[in-house]
C-alpha cells in the first residue's frame, strides 16, 4: 500500500506535468485554466488591491501638489496688490485656456469619423497596474456583469487608454495599454499655427511602439513642419474603430531618423496622460450593450478622474 | 506549517504586490516580488513535503498576474513550474545555510528567483517553436532574464525588512523542527 507521502509526490508530479503541458499549449487552449482561475482570484483580491492601488497612485502621481497655497492672510496693501495682479494673470490664463478648449473641441468634432459606431462609456475604477515587460496592463473593477467584453476600447477623457483583453471576469477585466500595441497605428497629427492660431491636420501617418517603452515613433518627411507639442489623434479603422478622433499622445520630440536622415525625421510621441497613474477610466460599450442599471455607469466619457 | 497563515499571507502579499506596483516601480517598471520572499521564507523553514506545494501555489499566483502573452488570456504554467523546480533548489540549499538569518533569505532570493526565472524564460522561449505553441513573444529571453535580474536585486533589498517581519511571526506559522529521518546532506 502506498504511503501518504508517496501519494503526495505522485499528485505533485501529475500537477507539474499538467502545468508543463499547459504552458506549451497555444494560448487559446492553454489560457482556459487561467481564464477560470483569474476572475476568481481577482474577485477575492479586488477589495484589497483597489485601495492599495489608489494609495500607490496618490503617492506617486506627478504634479498634483504644486497648487497648494498657504493659509496666511495678506496683511499689507503691497501684499493685496500682488495678490490682485496674480489673480489678473490667472484670469487671463484661464480665458486663454477656455479659447483653446473651445477650438480643440471644434477640431475634435471635425475629425471624428462619421461612420464610427455609437458607444456608451462606462466608468471603471482601476485596481492595479502591471508592467509585464512586453505589455502593460490595467486591471479594472468592472466585468461581464457591467457589459465589459474583450476587444472594447478604454479611454480617459479624450485620450485613448487601450483595449480590454481576455480574461474578463464577472467583476474584473484587463485593459492592455495602447503603448503596448505591437502593430502600427494610423494617426493624424494636428498642429496649431503660432501666428494665426489655426489648426492644420496632417493625415496618413503611421506610428509604432518606440523606445523607451511607453512612447511611439513616427517617421515623416524631413521637411515636414510638424514640431514638438502637436497633438496626435487616432485614425485607425482596423484596431480601434470606435476610438477614431481620440487623442493618442503629443509629439514630445523631433529627432533624426538614423536609417535615412536625408529623407526622414522621427517624431517621438508620448501619451497625453501618464497611463500608469489613472484612477478611473471609461470603457466604450456598443450602444446596444448599454447596462440596465444607469447608476453603475457614467455616461460622460470625461467623467473618469485621473 | 499552518496553511491558513500561509494562505492569508499569500493573499495579502499578492494584493499588495499587484496593487502597489505603481507606487514602488523603478526604471522600466521593475517592482519587487513579495511572493518570492514568502516562498523563500516558507522554503527555509517548512517541512520538506510542504515546500513544493507552497512554492507551487506561489508560482500559480504569479502566473495569474497579467503576463507577457498578449490578448489571449492568462497562461498558468511557466512560473508555477519554475517555482516548483526552484523548491528543490531551496531544499538542497537550506541545509547548508543558517536558516534564521535574513542574509540567508537574501541569498536564497537570488537562488530561488534566479532558478525560477531561468525555467520560466525557457518555457516561454519554447512557446516560439513552431511544433509547440508556435507563439513567439516579442521579447527576447535575454531581455526577460535581464529584467528578472533587476527584479531580484530589488526583491533582495526588500527581503531584508519583509524577512524580519516574517521572522517575527515565525511562531504562528507552526514550523516544526526537522522530522526524524530527514536527510541533511
Amino acid at each position: 500500500m502506498a504511503s501518504p507521502l508517496f501519494t503526495s509526490q505522485r499528485v505533485l508530479l501529475a500537477v507539474a506535468l499538467l502545468l508543463l503541458v499547459n504552458s506549451q499549449l497555444p494560448s487559446g487552449v492553454g489560457g482556459l485554466i487561467g481564464g477560470v482561475l483569474r476572475p476568481v482570484v481577482d474577485f477575492a483580491v479586488l477589495p484589497v488591491r483597489a485601495p492599495v492601488h489608489q494609495i500607490a497612485v496618490n503617492l506617486r502621481e506627478p504634479g498634483e501638489d504644486e497648487a497648494s497655497d498657504s493659509n496666511g492672510e495678506p496683511r499689507t496693501a503691497e501684499a493685496y496688490r500682488e495678490e490682485y495682479e496674480a489673480a489678473l494673470v490667472t484670469i487671463d490664463r484661464q480665458r486663454q485656456r477656455i479659447n483653446e478648449l473651445v477650438r480643440t473641441l471644434e477640431v475634435l468634432q471635425g475629425v471624428r469619423e462619421l461612420d464610427a459606431p455609437d458607444t456608451v462609456p462606462v466608468a471603471a475604477k482601476v485596481a492595479s497596474y502591471t508592467d509585464a515587460g512586453p505589455r502593460a496592463v490595467l486591471t479594472i473593477a468592472r466585468g461581464t456583469r457591467d457589459g465589459i467584453a474583450a476587444g472594447q476600447t478604454a479611454v480617459f477623457k479624450t485620450s485613448l487608454v487601450g483595449r480590454v483583453v481576455e480574461p474578463v471576469g464577472p467583476s474584473s477585466a484587463d485593459v492592455e495599454l495602447v503603448t503596448s500595441h505591437d502593430a502600427g497605428l494610423q494617426v493624424r497629427v494636428r498642429q496649431r499655427s503660432r501666428e494665426t492660431g489655426a489648426y492644420t491636420v496632417y493625415d496618413n501617418i503611421r506610428v509604432s511602439r518606440g523606445e523607451p517603452a511607453g512612447t511611439f515613433f513616427a517617421e515623416v518627411a524631413r521637411d515636414s513642419p510638424i514640431r514638438r507639442g502637436a497633438d496626435v489623434l487616432l485614425a485607425d479603422a482596423v484596431h480601434y474603430p470606435d476610438a477614431r478622433g481620440r487623442l493618442l499622445g503629443v509629439v514630445q520630440n523631433v529627432t533624426e531618423y538614423p536609417p535615412d536622415p536625408e529623407l526622414l525625421k522621427r517624431l517621438v510621441i508620448r501619451p497625453a496622460v501618464d497611463l500608469r497613474f489613472l484612477r478611473e477610466i471609461a470603457v466604450l460599450l456598443p450602444e446596444n450593450d448599454r447596462p440596465q442599471d444607469p447608476g453603475r455607469s457614467a455616461v460622460n466619457s470625461g467623467g473618469g478622474g485621473g | 506549517m499552518n496553511w491558513v497563515v500561509f494562505g492569508v499571507t499569500a493573499y495579502v502579499f499578492f494584493a499588495v504586490q499587484s496593487g502597489f506596483a505603481v507606487g514602488w516601480s523603478v526604471g522600466a517598471g521593475v517592482t519587487p516580488n513579495l511572493l518570492l520572499v514568502l516562498a523563500v521564507f516558507v522554503g527555509m523553514s517548512a517541512r520538506r513535503s510542504a515546500v513544493p506545494w507552497s512554492l507551487l501555489v506561489v508560482g500559480v499566483l504569479l502566473d495569474l498576474l497579467p503576463g507577457p502573452v498578449r490578448e489571449q488570456g492568462t497562461l498558468v504554467g511557466p512560473q508555477a513550474v519554475g517555482y516548483l523546480a526552484a523548491s528543490f533548489v531551496v531544499l538542497q540549499l537550506r541545509n547548508l545555510l543558517f536558516r534564521e538569518s535574513v542574509l540567508t533569505m537574501v541569498v536564497l532570493v537570488f537562488a530561488v528567483g534566479g532558478f525560477a526565472a531561468l525555467v520560466e524564460s525557457v518555457l516561454y522561449a519554447f512557446r516560439g517553436l513552431p511544433w509547440l505553441a508556435g507563439e513567439p513573444l516579442a521579447w527576447g529571453a535575454m531581455e526577460q532574464l535581464w529584467r528578472r535580474l533587476q527584479e531580484l536585486v530589488y526583491t533582495a533589498a526588500v527581503a531584508v525588512p519583509v524577512g524580519l517581519l516574517l521572522g517575527a511571526t515565525r511562531r504562528v506559522w507552526g514550523f516544526s523542527g526537522r522530522p526524524r529521518g530527514e536527510r541533511v546532506f
